[in-house]
C-alpha cells in the first residue's frame, strides 16, 4: 500500500518535470549543461534503507528546478559607416548563432547602446557574455554617438564579475580589458590598437573577429577560442597572399596587423583565465 | 578535348600566380645603403644592389618610405573602429604627423613590403628563369 502511494507520488513529480521541460524553450542553462534526460532520483528512497522507527515515511521533499537562462548582452553602435557595417554583419551572423546554441541574446543596439540602458542589464547575474562593436579608446568602450558605456573606474564590478567579454573595438585591450579582469571578468578579448578593415573586404575581417563569438558559443575555452581565431585569420591571410594580386596582398597585410593587435588570455594573465568558457560559472 | 581545356586553365592560373604586379616591383620598398634615396622592390630583392634592411630604418625613413608609397596609390580607403574612415589625403597627413593612426599605417605598409619581399624571394627561388626574363624585357602587368 505504502509502496503504491509512493510510486504514485513519484510519477506525478516526474510528469511535472517532463511537462516543464516540454514547455520550456531549449535555453542554455547557466551551468551550460543540457538538462539530463534521466528522471530525477527518487528522493529519500535508497535501496536497502529501512523506514524510520515510527513506520511513517516523511513526504518526499519538493524539489524546484530553477534554470537560469544564459544571456548574451549585445552592445552595438551603428551610428556611422565604420560601426554600421560590422553591426549588420553581427546581427546577421553572430547573434543568430548564439540563439541557435541556446543562449538568449539581449540587444542594446543603436540608440539603446548607451550606458543608462546597458549598465542595468550588465549587472544581471545571468548575463554571461558581453559583446558588440563600438568605437573604443584605451580606457573606454563607447556606444551610440560615442556615449561611454564602460570606462575604467566608472563602472560597477557587478558589470564585469564572472563574465566573458569580447568587443570589436579599437584599443580597449590597452586599458579597459585588464581593468575588467581586475574586476572579476573571466576573459577579455579585444584589440590593443585600431582595428582596421578595408570596406571592400569587410566581411572577411568581421568573420575573423567573430570567430571569437562562435568559439565561445560552441563552449570552447578561451585558449581554444584563440587557436580557432588564429586559424581563421591565417586561412584568409594565406588565401589572399596566394592570388598574386597587389590589392589582396595589402589586405592580407592589414589582416596580419589586426591579428597582431588581438589580445586574449593566451596573450597574458591580464586578459583573464585561459580556461574560461561559457557554462562553467 | 575537355581534359586539355582543363590543363590549359590550370597553366594559366599557375602563370598568373607566379607574377607580382609590375607596379609593385617599381614601388619604393626600402632605402639604398648610403641613404641617398629610396630603393624600389626590384632593388631591394636584387643581391647586387646594396640596400638597408627594413629593421635598420629610422622612424623618419620609415615614414618617408610609406608616404612615398601612399602617394603612388590611386586611392586608399580604410576603416578604423576608433579613428573612422581614412582616405589617401588623411593617410598621408597622419603618417607625416606620426600620429597613432599614422604609426599604424606605417606598420601596415611595412607588413606589405615584408610580404612583397617574401613573395618575390619565393618566386625568385621557384622560378628564376621567369624572373630574369621579366627583368630584361618585361614590363607586363
Amino acid at each position: 500500500m505504502f509502496s503504491a502511494e509512493r510510486k504514485k507520488a513519484d510519477s506525478s513529480q516526474l510528469t511535472l518535470t517532463w511537462f516543464n521541460r516540454t514547455l520550456m524553450p531549449p535555453k542554455k542553462s547557466i551551468t551550460g549543461k543540457k538538462p539530463s534526460k534521466k528522471p530525477a532520483k527518487k528522493p529519500g528512497k535508497k535501496p536497502g534503507k529501512k523506514p524510520g522507527k515510527t513506520g511513517k515515511k516523511k513526504p518526499p521533499p519538493k524539489t524546484v528546478n530553477v534554470t537560469m537562462e544564459a544571456v548574451v548582452l549585445a552592445i552595438d553602435a551603428n551610428f556611422d559607416p565604420v560601426t554600421r557595417a560590422p553591426f549588420e554583419y553581427r546581427e546577421k551572423n553572430v547573434y543568430p548563432y548564439f540563439e541557435k546554441q541556446g543562449f538568449t541574446v539581449v540587444r542594446r543596439q543603436g540608440a539603446s547602446a548607451r550606458r543608462a540602458e546597458v549598465a542595468p542589464e550588465a549587472r544581471k547575474p545571468n548575463v554571461v557574455y558581453l559583446t558588440g562593436v563600438g568605437h573604443g579608446f584605451p580606457e573606454s568602450y563607447t556606444g551610440d554617438n560615442l556615449d561611454p558605456i564602460f570606462s575604467r573606474g566608472h563602472y560597477s564590478a557587478k558589470e564585469s564579475q564572472g563574465k566573458i567579454v569580447h568587443f570589436l573595438s579599437c584599443e580597449t585591450a590597452a586599458g579597459l580589458g585588464p581593468s575588467f579582469v581586475t574586476n572579476g571578468c573571466r576573459a577579455y578579448f579585444g584589440y590593443s590598437d585600431e582595428f582596421t578593415y578595408p570596406p571592400a573586404l569587410a566581411e572577411v575581417f568581421f568573420e575573423c573577429d567573430s570567430e571569437i563569438d562562435r568559439g565561445f558559443a560552441d563552449g570552447l575555452t578561451a585558449d581554444k577560442v584563440f587557436e580557432r581565431v588564429l586559424a581563421r585569420f591565417q586561412k584568409h591571410i594565406d588565401r589572399l597572399k596566394s592570388t598574386g594580386d597587389g590589392g589582396d596582398l595589402f589586405n592580407a597585410s592589414v589582416l596580419e596587423v589586426d591579428l597582431r593587435l588581438l589580445r586574449a588570455p593566451t596573450s597574458g594573465a591580464e586578459y583573464g583565465d585561459r580556461k574560461a568558457k561559457l557554462g562553467d560559472v | 578535348m575537355k581534359a586539355r581545356t582543363t590543363i590549359n586553365r590550370r597553366r594559366v592560373k599557375k602563370k598568373r600566380r607566379a607574377l607580382l604586379p609590375e607596379k609593385q616591383w617599381a614601388m619604393p620598398a626600402g632605402f639604398h645603403s648610403d641613404d641617398s634615396d629610396v630603393a624600389t622592390l626590384r632593388d631591394v630583392v636584387d643581391p647586387i644592389v646594396p640596400t638597408k634592411q627594413l629593421s635598420d630604418l629610422t622612424l623618419e625613413q620609415r615614414a618617408e618610405l610609406v608616404v612615398k608609397r601612399l602617394e603612388l596609390q590611386p586611392s586608399i580607403e580604410l576603416a578604423m573602429v576608433g579613428a573612422g574612415m581614412v582616405d589617401k589625403t588623411r593617410a598621408i597627413a597622419e603618417v607625416k604627423a606620426r600620429t597613432k593612426v599614422g604609426r599604424l599605417l606605417i606598420e601596415i605598409e611595412h607588413q606589405m613590403i615584408r610580404n612583397l619581399m617574401e613573395q618575390a624571394q619565393k618566386r625568385a627561388g621557384g622560378n628564376r628563369r621567369t624572373r630574369s626574363a621579366r627583368k630584361v624585357g618585361g614590363r607586363k602587368n
